[in-house]
Parts: C-alpha cells; sequence; structure tokens
C-alpha cells in the first residue's frame, strides 16, 4: 500500500513537469499574440496621426491663401513629429492653368526618416 | 475509491490547464484580429485620402486645361472678329463654336500628369459625364466631369460641374482673374 502510494506521487510529479510543458509550449505563440497585438495597435494608433495630420496640413496648404510657394516646415513637438509641405508651380507646358503641386511629408521630428507622404494640386489665387 | 478520486482530481487539473489556455487563446485570438482589423481600417483611410487628393487633383487640372481652352476660344474669337470686322457678337459666335467643338475632345484626350512617382504612377483619368454646350439663347456652357484615382485598390472618383460663361470682347487678351469671372467649378457629390 505504502509502495503503491510512492508511486502515485511521482506520477503527480511527472505529470506536474508534462503539464509545465504543455503550458509552456502553448504560453509562447499566446503570449506572442498578444505582444503582436499591442504592437499593431501601436502602430494603427501612429498611422490614423499621419492621416489625420496629413489630411490638415494639406487642407490648409489647399485652401489658406496665407501659405505661398516653398517649403514649409510645421514642428508638432507633442508628437515628436514634423511635417513639411512643399509648394510649386507645376511644370506642365500645355497647362497655363496656375496650379500648385504640393507635396506633403510626415518625418519624425529628428527629420530622420519619411513616415507617410501626400501630393495634391491647388489653383493659385 | 481513494484511488479514484486521485485520479479524478489529477485529470481535472489537466482539464483546467487545457480549459484555461483554450479561453485564453481564444481571446488572443479576438482580440488579435480585431486590432488587425483597426490596423487595416487605418491603413485604407490613409490610402483613401492619398487617393481623395489625387483624384480632386485630376479635377484641378481639368481646370486648368479648360482655362487654356477659354484663352485660346477667346483669341480665336478676337482673331475672326478683327478678321471679319464684326463687332461682339462675331467674336461670341466664334468663341462659342470654337469651345463646342474643341472642348470635349480636348478633355477626353488629356492625360494627367503625374505628380509623384514614389507614390503611384498611376494618372487620374478623367471622364466627361454630362456636356450643355452653348447654344442660340443660351450663354452658358457647362461640363461635369468625374476624375477617378485608384491608390493601393481605394479608388476616390470626385465630380465637378464647370460653367463657362461668354467673356465681353473688350476683356481679351484675358487675364487669370478674368477666367476666374468666366469659369466657375462646383464640386458635387461623388
Amino acid at each position: 500500500m505504502e509502495k503503491k502510494m510512492d508511486q502515485e506521487k511521482g506520477m503527480t510529479l511527472i505529470e506536474v513537469i508534462i503539464a509545465l510543458c504543455i503550458m509552456g509550449i502553448l504560453f509562447v505563440p499566446i503570449s506572442s499574440m498578444f505582444l503582436s497585438t499591442v504592437k499593431l495597435l501601436q502602430e494603427a494608433k501612429q498611422l490614423m496621426i499621419y492621416s489625420h495630420l496629413s489630411q490638415q496640413y494639406m487642407e490648409r496648404s489647399k485652401y489658406d491663401l496665407y501659405v505661398g510657394t516653398g517649403l514649409h516646415i510645421y514642428d508638432i513637438e507633442a508628437l515628436q513629429l514634423r511635417v513639411e509641405v512643399s509648394i510649386e508651380p507645376l511644370e506642365r507646358a500645355n497647362n497655363d492653368a496656375r496650379l500648385e503641386k504640393i507635396q506633403l511629408i510626415v518625418k519624425d521630428i529628428d527629420d530622420t526618416h519619411e513616415l507617410s507622404r501626400m501630393v495634391g494640386l491647388r489653383r493659385r489665387n | 475509491m481513494v484511488r479514484n478520486a486521485r485520479l479524478e482530481k489529477r485529470g481535472a487539473a489537466y482539464i483546467l490547464v487545457i480549459i484555461i489556455l483554450a479561453i485564453v487563446g481564444a481571446l488572443g485570438t479576438a482580440i488579435f484580429s480585431v486590432s488587425m482589423m483597426n490596423y487595416r481600417m487605418k491603413q485604407i483611410e490613409l490610402y483613401s485620402k492619398t487617393a481623395f487628393y489625387l483624384a480632386e487633383a485630376g479635377l484641378e487640372e481639368a481646370y486648368g486645361l479648360i482655362a487654356k481652352e477659354i484663352d485660346h476660344a477667346a483669341a480665336f474669337g478676337q482673331l475672326e472678329r478683327e478678321k471679319e470686322g464684326g463687332g461682339h457678337h462675331q467674336f461670341k459666335t466664334s468663341y462659342t463654336t470654337y469651345l463646342n467643338e474643341k472642348l470635349v475632345s480636348s478633355l477626353s484626350s488629356y492625360s494627367c500628369t503625374i505628380l509623384d512617382p514614389t507614390l503611384s504612377n498611376e494618372r487620374p483619368s478623367l471622364k466627361v459625364l454630362e456636356v450643355e454646350p452653348f447654344v442660340n439663347g443660351n450663354d452658358k456652357f457647362s461640363i461635369t466631369i468625374q476624375s477617378v484615382y485608384k491608390y493601393r485598390n481605394v479608388s476616390h472618383m470626385p465630380k465637378a460641374i464647370f460653367e463657362i460663361s461668354v467673356p465681353n470682347a473688350s476683356l481679351y487678351p484675358l487675364e487669370p482673374t478674368d477666367i476666374e469671372d468666366i469659369l466657375h467649378m462646383r464640386y458635387l457629390s461623388e
């Protein structure tokens, strides 16, 4: 009877190890899934910020009469982002419509790399 | 009996682990797929805005082209007026004939500029939807144009109506501010 008890205890230990193994094996993909979810949400937030910023500055460049030609740099300290808007006349031989090309680039504030870009046209007023 | 109870308990631990892992896994998958969907939505929103401004650029170019044609038509009208020695009526006839004949074909054959090759090599395509040419007694030419742009599978097709009137012959040569009085552009809903 005592021998049997000992055997059963041993079985439980092995079982615990197996259970831990199973948990470990299954835990890795599950936790990595949670981690990538967090990463994905952060990236989505960044994308949202880029698209809202781009729209805001594009509309301003298109319709604000006081935004002239040339390069305009807007630093947004709170987001650590920089918006570069360059406005130049559209060079096209058969078009005398006084059109100007607006190129908008969202960058890191330290100017390292481009995060998103948009282009548009406006009529000079 | 004691042994049976132990066995049941051991089994319960396994089942518990499996159930907890299954629940956590299912929850994780659900949250992951929701956040994936959210990411795609934000991405499409960005593409859609990009496509929107590029499509609108097509309409702006159409405005430019029409302005150019108005300039040509006015020059033609002036030329005919001087040749025939007529007055404003002669100018108006030549001006309207020129636009009636040329405008639609020059819009249809126009290919828009590629504004930024790093973004996309596609051009906005212009479609003439409706034309109401100058006719006797009608001093307005109105034309509805749609610009279609597809950027990364997201497309936008804004429409605009352009209304052209007849300038006074004495205005020639036309200044850009005159063109703004002659040519009016209104955006329509997509």
